[in-house]
């Protein structure tokens, strides 16, 4: 589906944050998943900080003279499989996370340029682009 | 993020909403009630009253009364207010969106985006201690100093319009109270509940009784405001006839007015400018809010050679917009404000017919799926349009473009000077030289470079020129602080 207005990117990225946070909880309550578990619990935190700034910079800048059409940004190029599961080893937990940073970090920059029409909360998600980046480099580093 | 889409108990149509007078929720005795009605899915959300004289009179006293009392409250104590105003805005911003698009029609970004301007007036006006110093120097002569103090006046109104029901009021409302006036607001009849909602805030933030108070009704309740003597200015939003109506019957009784009439906008595109990036701020322009406002782009003017490469990509970029019921956040433009509305419009379109332009896109017969009877026109473009005509010269009030040439910039700011409005023009270039030129020369009181509506922010007046304003203040800003106060010159000397 064809995110066409300012509030179909906010609402599909807080679902992606949702999902993003429910994957780091579920994965740090994991036993398989011990060794990383105070990562994961970081991360959590770090999506619900962001669903929390995102929903709060929307709400204080949207503007309706502002407003502008959106194409090109799809939800199919950006969703993905983000369930942890129980089954799921140490290993193919961080594969799990590492996609997911990756897949983030490309739909904030993607989404971010798309809605420049509202600067503030433009700038959030190139910001939140880096942090994702940064998310990834971490889980990179963990073996 | 679902939720119910219902606004009110299946009782709704039954529900008549009250009056708001001297702190209490009244009931009207009046047994004449409209019907507010959802545009896009003709669901009855309510009833409104036409208040009695009684009721108005009522009103007006008790904020006559309540004035003595609030003209002495500190400046800082009155911004207190606001902020708690504020906060309680922010709190329910949601659900006022909601309800604004739900009984006018826009869609959720919209109504969000009105909201998100009520309250930046809100804030503004919290600043009220530093706005409403005065000045003054010591020994004007020997022994003599001289002060200018600005001094509230007493009870104002509103008459807002219907196409921004949550925020025109608080172009106004806001500043007023914060310096020390008390005030009287009659919503739009067809567009009530927003505000009913904000009284509700209103009444939440603990104001004294008397203060702010809300009056429903028609023409008929705005006239017994218009004649009251104890009200000291008015503030109005609407058509140019209204407005001119409204100017003359106020200043006639003595009362200050500020009166926002209608407009015919321009947007001059200049053969310099990059089509693709402002695609969007056109699109918002003209069909942001189904084209229902007094900022909206309507007639596009492609100068030079631009023109065949303008015309291609705005049909593009119209045929896409989606159009539905403003709760789908996918959904692009809403429903027109009823059917009184769509009937205009499609008779526009008719007129334009006739008049010989070439309808390029046709919006008239759009069907919406699952809401068949809602009041939607899509997005609709002329092209071949002379100012001159009826559809390029009166305003529509809806998602109709008119497509113009223009041999150059001169030829362009003619077209735009030759319409009776002047509300607000916008020029799209990357040419400072053209930019500058047209910032200079052009006769409209809200100008946009690169900008596709140029709505003031709260701290800068709301301008408007010609038969787009009646007037000498505008609403926000420091205008509003000079409409809602008197000069004091006080030259003091002591033995």
């Amino acid at each position: 589906m064809e995110l066409k207005t300012f509030s179909a990117v906010l609402r599909f990225t807080l679902q992606l944050e949702d999902q993003t946070a429910q994957f780091y909880r579920d994965a740090s309550a994991s036993d398989k998943c011990a060794q990383a578990r105070q990562i994961f619990l970081e991360l959590a935190e770090s999506s619900r900080k962001r669903k929390q700034t995102l929903e709060k910079a929307a709400r204080e800048s949207v503007d309706h003279s502002l407003l502008e059409p959106i194409s090109g940004l799809l939800e199919e190029d950006h969703a993905g499989t983000t369930a942890f599961s129980g089954t799921m080893s140490f290993v193919d937990a961080l594969v799990a996370a590492r996609q997911l940073e990756q897949r983030m970090q490309k739909f904030y920059s993607e989404a971010g340029e798309k809605i420049r029409f509202i600067p503030a909360v433009s700038r959030l998600y190139r910001r939140y682009a880096q942090d994702r980046a940064k998310a990834l480099t971490l889980l990179q580093g963990v073996s | 993020m679902a939720q119910s889409t219902k606004l009110m108990p299946r009782s709704a149509e039954s529900t008549v909403i009250k009056n708001y007078v001297n702190g209490e929720w009244v009931a009207s005795k009046s047994t004449r009630t409209l019907d507010v009605i959802n545009p896009a899915t003709t669901q009855i959300l309510a009833r409104v009253p036409v208040s009695t004289r009684e009721e108005v009179e009522e009103a007006i006293q008790y904020a006559k009364d309540a004035f003595e009392d609030w003209r002495e409250t500190p400046p800082l104590t009155r911004a207190r207010y606001m902020f708690t105003l504020k906060n309680l805005m922010e709190e329910h911003f949601e659900e006022v969106s909601r309800i604004v698009v739900q009984e006018h029609g826009k869609t959720i970004d919209e109504g969000r985006g009105e909201v998100r301007r009520a309250i930046e007036c809100v804030e503004h006006a919290a600043g009220i201690p530093t706005m409403i110093m005065g000045y003054g120097l010591e020994s004007v002569a020997p022994d003599l100093d001289e002060d200018c103090l600005l001094q509230p006046l007493g009870v104002f109104c509103c008459l807002p319009p219907s196409n921004f029901p949550a925020m025109i009021p608080f172009w106004f409302l806001p500043y007023a109270v914060a310096c020390g006036n008390t005030y009287i607001v009659k919503p739009s009849s067809e567009v009530p509940l927003s505000m009913n909602k904000m009284f509700e805030l209103i009444h939440e933030a603990d104001f004294p009784p008397g203060l702010i108070n809300l009056v429903n009704g028609t023409r008929e309740v705005a006239d017994i405001l218009l004649e009251s003597k104890d009200i000291k200015g008015v503030s109005f939003v609407g058509s140019t006839p209204v407005a001119k109506y409204v100017y003359s019957k106020a200043t006639s009784t003595g009362k200050r007015a500020q009166c926002q009439g209608g407009a015919k906008n321009f947007l001059v595109v200049m053969p310099d400018a990059p089509l693709d990036k402002i695609m969007p701020a056109i699109m918002n322009s003209v069909y942001g809010c189904a084209g229902q406002r007094c900022l909206a782009g309507a007639n596009v003017v492609a100068v030079g050679d631009v023109y065949d490469a303008l015309k291609h990509k705005l049909l593009e970029a119209a045929r896409a917009i989606k159009v539905g019921y403003g709760l789908d956040e996918s959904v692009q433009m809403g429903p027109v404000r009823s059917k009184q509305a769509k009937e205009k419009v499609l008779s526009y379109i008719e007129t334009g017919i006739k008049e010989g332009a070439k309808l390029v896109l046709d919006g008239r017969n759009l069907k919406v799926e699952g809401f068949e009877d809602g009041c939607f026109v899509g997005p609709t473009i002329f092209d071949h349009v002379d100012p001159r005509m009826k559809i390029g010269s009166e305003e529509i009030f809806g998602p109709v473009m008119c497509l113009m040439r223009a041999k150059d910039l001169d030829e362009a700011l003619d077209m735009i000077h030759q319409n009776p409005h002047g509300n607000a023009a916008s020029i799209f270039t990357q040419s400072g030289r053209w930019a500058r030129e047209f910032k200079h020369r052009v006769q409209a009181g809200d100008v946009g470079i690169n900008i596709g509506i140029a709505a003031p922010v709260a701290f800068f007046p709301f301008s408007g020129w010609k038969d787009s304003f009646f007037g000498d203040l505008h609403g926000q800003g420091f205008d509003a602080i000079n409409f809602f106060t008197e000069r004091k010159v006080v030259i003091s000397r002591w033995f």
